[in-house]
């Protein structure tokens, strides 16, 4: 039975198009990586670009920037069943817990492993491009490349993977999978920032603890030549190999904790559902106990129908508000919100440190910190959003009542960018509030607004 | 009075979803019926300006409903047989916003009719909740509600008793037919008593062609007499019968097989005159125009 579900679920992946996309996506920036001279992490320099420091250096970090594919492929993998609501029909089976949920695992870990072998493929096919820089390309060495992709990037897709698959498992909503790992994702920044900002380089501790090994690998190889950088792999032992016991130790403890927890009855696993059921059934029979509609004459109110420029702009106004509206009542857009103002007022805090030098934490310096920082939520946003407004009538399908709406077509356009504009707006407004509270917050109070 | 000329669509799979349909509807209900994939949804979604006909006209009072759509959507209410909502959006600000979108700007007008059909389909005591949270009545009924918005002069709906229990079938049909006596009304479904009870006149349509139009009741006068029933017991007696005679159906009563032919003499061989119904018109038209 394990190998069924196994199976089935490994079809399922590679019949769909997503699990393509994700793999070219490490494909592609790992051969520009290796093939130009000054794209990715490697930059100039006379380390050779698919040396074993170089290969190492690409794989940690597309693999830590890849966290959230990890997230795409091991989470739906057990949400899909509650989703299509397809989990009444397998649980009233004869499965095994350990089938099912291994099963679906087990896929989700080899289709990621494949999506990430990308990385391999592409920083190989990157060294025989006819305009790569020969003398910074070493003849190929298989084991370069094997030993970083093992012992990084599948060490990596078990631990993140797991946590994501218990996440899912244990609380069947898409929403705390996907604040789970944008939760994660801010932690990691702040204890980056924190640990780069206390200048000290005693980082062992930091380096056993840092689940995505930036600052780790960072610590191992610090005073490494540019000969050992071209032929020395990290060895397995050390800060290396304590941070990859800790972290395949916690994948492990979350596969325990979803096994162990996991409960395998239809009636548990939709007593939400079934509870919002009754609740709706309520409503509906209150409902039903109102004063009986009329039969005969039912007229509704006779309206006046007025079209025209005012009627478009009120047209206008009325789209955006409801898109602005449904961009602001949902989880995700507060979960990037709440993660963004964390992360800004961290790094504001930091700010007044600059090169180890304490300097005055005044407006200019913290607006620019701020913002710098929020940049990158706002675009996350930006285009996050963007998406999402172009298919939001599809989505919810309410495309074709909205389609035979007489609205016209770039009133319709406007409103999506009036809202997404809106929504920055509001967001820049918060982290505008954000830097001047870093700058209270550090004791120092001359606001220049101006 | 809406005249529909030889329209026809084929989609780019090459699927001809409507062949030359033509048909003239005056104000009241109109049913269309037909199997699954017939077309039915296709011709209202032409109709409601969502799909362009690669040929043919469709014209309202003089009105040109495939050149001129936006004049079409003002006039137009539509319920199409699919449809989702805004999960956080209650039903009285959504119905508020697509009031606006209809031209209802005078807010007082807006927000008594708003309530009239939150009445009417009986969501008033929902309407501050989240439509997400609606069941699949619920849903239905804000889409009827929608539908009616602003004294739409012609309304389109695409099965809207799909998932409606008894009791609420009962009084959505009703709220229909009261307003759809001086509007055109055009309703598709697949379940017969509807178009019997209801509409004044119907066309029965299948693989994109028209097969009947008429007044229901008409129609099953046309069959009176013409309808013989007989309990088969047999795989052998069914296929016999089926080669002498037209089958129109074949039902389960009271666990035995009964085959219910059209002739227009007595059969004879045990066959007993039945009361033609509209489910026979339907059946009737249905297999003599299937191609064998």
């Amino acid at each position: 039975m394990f190998k069924d579900f196994f199976l089935f679920e490994l079809k399922l992946r590679f019949r769909s198009i997503s699990t393509y996309v994700f793999f070219l996506m490490p494909f592609l920036i790992a051969f520009f990586a290796v093939s130009t001279s000054d794209f990715g992490p490697i930059g100039a320099g006379k380390v050779f670009k698919n040396g074993p420091f170089a290969l190492t250096t690409i794989f940690l970090q597309l693999t830590a920037f890849g966290s959230i594919l990890i997230a795409a492929i091991f989470g739906p993998s057990i949400l899909r069943d509650f989703q299509e609501d397809t989990y009444q029909l397998l649980f009233t089976k004869p499965i095994s817990k350990l089938a099912y949920l291994g099963g679906r695992w087990a896929a989700s870990f080899v289709t990621t492993v494949w999506v990430f072998s990308g990385l391999v493929w592409g920083a190989m096919a990157g060294a025989f491009m006819p305009w790569a820089d020969r003398t910074r390309l070493a003849p190929i060495h298989f084991w370069w490349y094997l030993q970083p992709f093992l012992s990084v990037t599948v060490v990596q897709i078990f631990f993140l993977g797991s946590l994501f698959f218990c996440v899912a498992a244990l609380t069947r909503r898409i929403v705390v999978v996907y604040l789970q790992g944008v939760a994660l994702f801010a932690l990691y920044l702040i204890g980056l920032v924190s640990v780069i900002a206390t200048n000290k380089l005693e980082r062992f501790w930091p380096s056993v603890f840092d689940s995505l090994g930036l600052i780790m690998f960072q610590n191992v190889t610090r005073y490494w030549t540019v000969v050992e950088r071209n032929t020395q792999l990290v060895k397995w032992s050390g800060e290396f190999l304590y941070n990859r016991v800790v972290w395949t130790g916690v994948g492990f403890l979350a596969l325990l904790a979803a096994f162990a927890l996991f409960p395998m009855s239809a009636e548990v696993l939709g007593s939400r559902r079934s509870s919002k059921h009754a609740k709706e059934a309520r409503e509906e029979e209150a409902a039903e106990s109102g004063r009986p509609p009329r039969r005969f004459g039912v007229e509704l109110p006779r309206v006046t129908q007025v079209f025209g420029s005012a009627t478009t702009w009120k047209q206008l106004i009325s789209m955006t508000r409801l898109r602005f509206f449904n961009i602001v009542h949902e989880v995700p857009f507060w979960a990037i919100a709440l993660i963004m103002i964390v992360f800004v007022l961290v790094s504001g805090h930091f700010a007044g440190r600059s090169n180890g030098v304490e300097v005055w934490p005044v407006t200019y310096l913290m607006v620019s910190v701020v913002s710098g920082q929020s940049g990158l939520f706002l675009i996350i946003i930006g285009a996050l959003y963007a998406g999402e407004l172009i298919w939001r009538e599809r989505d919810v399908r309410f495309e074709q009542i909205h389609d035979s709406l007489p609205l016209r077509d770039w009133a319709d356009f406007v409103s999506k960018f009036l809202a997404l504009t809106l929504v920055e707006t509001v967001l820049a407004s918060v982290v505008l509030v954000c830097g001047l509270l870093s700058q209270a917050m550090e004791g120092y109070f001359r606001f220049e607004l101006g | 009075m809406l005249s529909i000329r030889n329209l026809a669509k084929t989609y780019p799979g090459g699927v001809r979803a409507l062949r030359d349909v033509s048909l003239e509807i005056p104000p009241g209900m109109f049913g269309l019926i037909g199997p699954n994939g017939a077309g039915k949804s296709t011709l209202m979604k032409i109709l409601a300006t969502l799909l362009e006909p690669d040929t043919g006209s469709a014209t309202l009072d003089g009105l040109d409903l495939v050149a001129n759509k936006d004049e079409t959507r003002r006039l137009l209410g539509y319920l199409p047989q699919e449809f989702g909502v805004y999960p956080k959006m209650s039903a009285v600000d959504m119905l508020n916003h697509l009031a606006v979108m209809k031209g209802i700007t005078k807010s007082g007008e807006r927000k008594e009719t708003v309530e009239g059909l939150l009445q009417q389909t009986n969501l008033w005591d929902v309407r501050k909740k989240a439509l997400g949270g609606y069941s699949g009545g619920m849903k239905q009924r804000f889409g009827i509600a929608q539908a009616l918005l602003a004294n739409p002069r012609l309304i389109i709906v695409d099965e809207p008793t799909a998932g409606l229990d008894p009791a609420e079938r009962n009084r959505f049909l009703n709220l229909l037919s009261s307003i759809g006596r001086n509007v055109v009304v055009i309703l598709s479904t697949h379940i017969v008593e509807d178009v019997r009870e209801l509409c004044s006149r119907m066309a029965i349509i299948s693989s994109g062609e028209l097969l009947l139009e008429g007044v229901p009741v008409e129609t099953i006068d046309a069959l009176k007499g013409r309808v013989w029933r007989k309990v088969v017991a047999t795989e052998a007696e069914r296929e016999a019968i089926e080669k002498a005679f037209p089958v129109i159906s074949m039902h389960l009563v009271g666990g035995l097989q009964e085959l219910r032919i059209y002739s227009e003499q007595s059969p004879g061989q045990g066959f007993a005159g039945a009361e033609a119904d509209f489910e026979d018109v339907y059946f009737h038209h249905l297999t003599r125009h299937r191609p064998n």
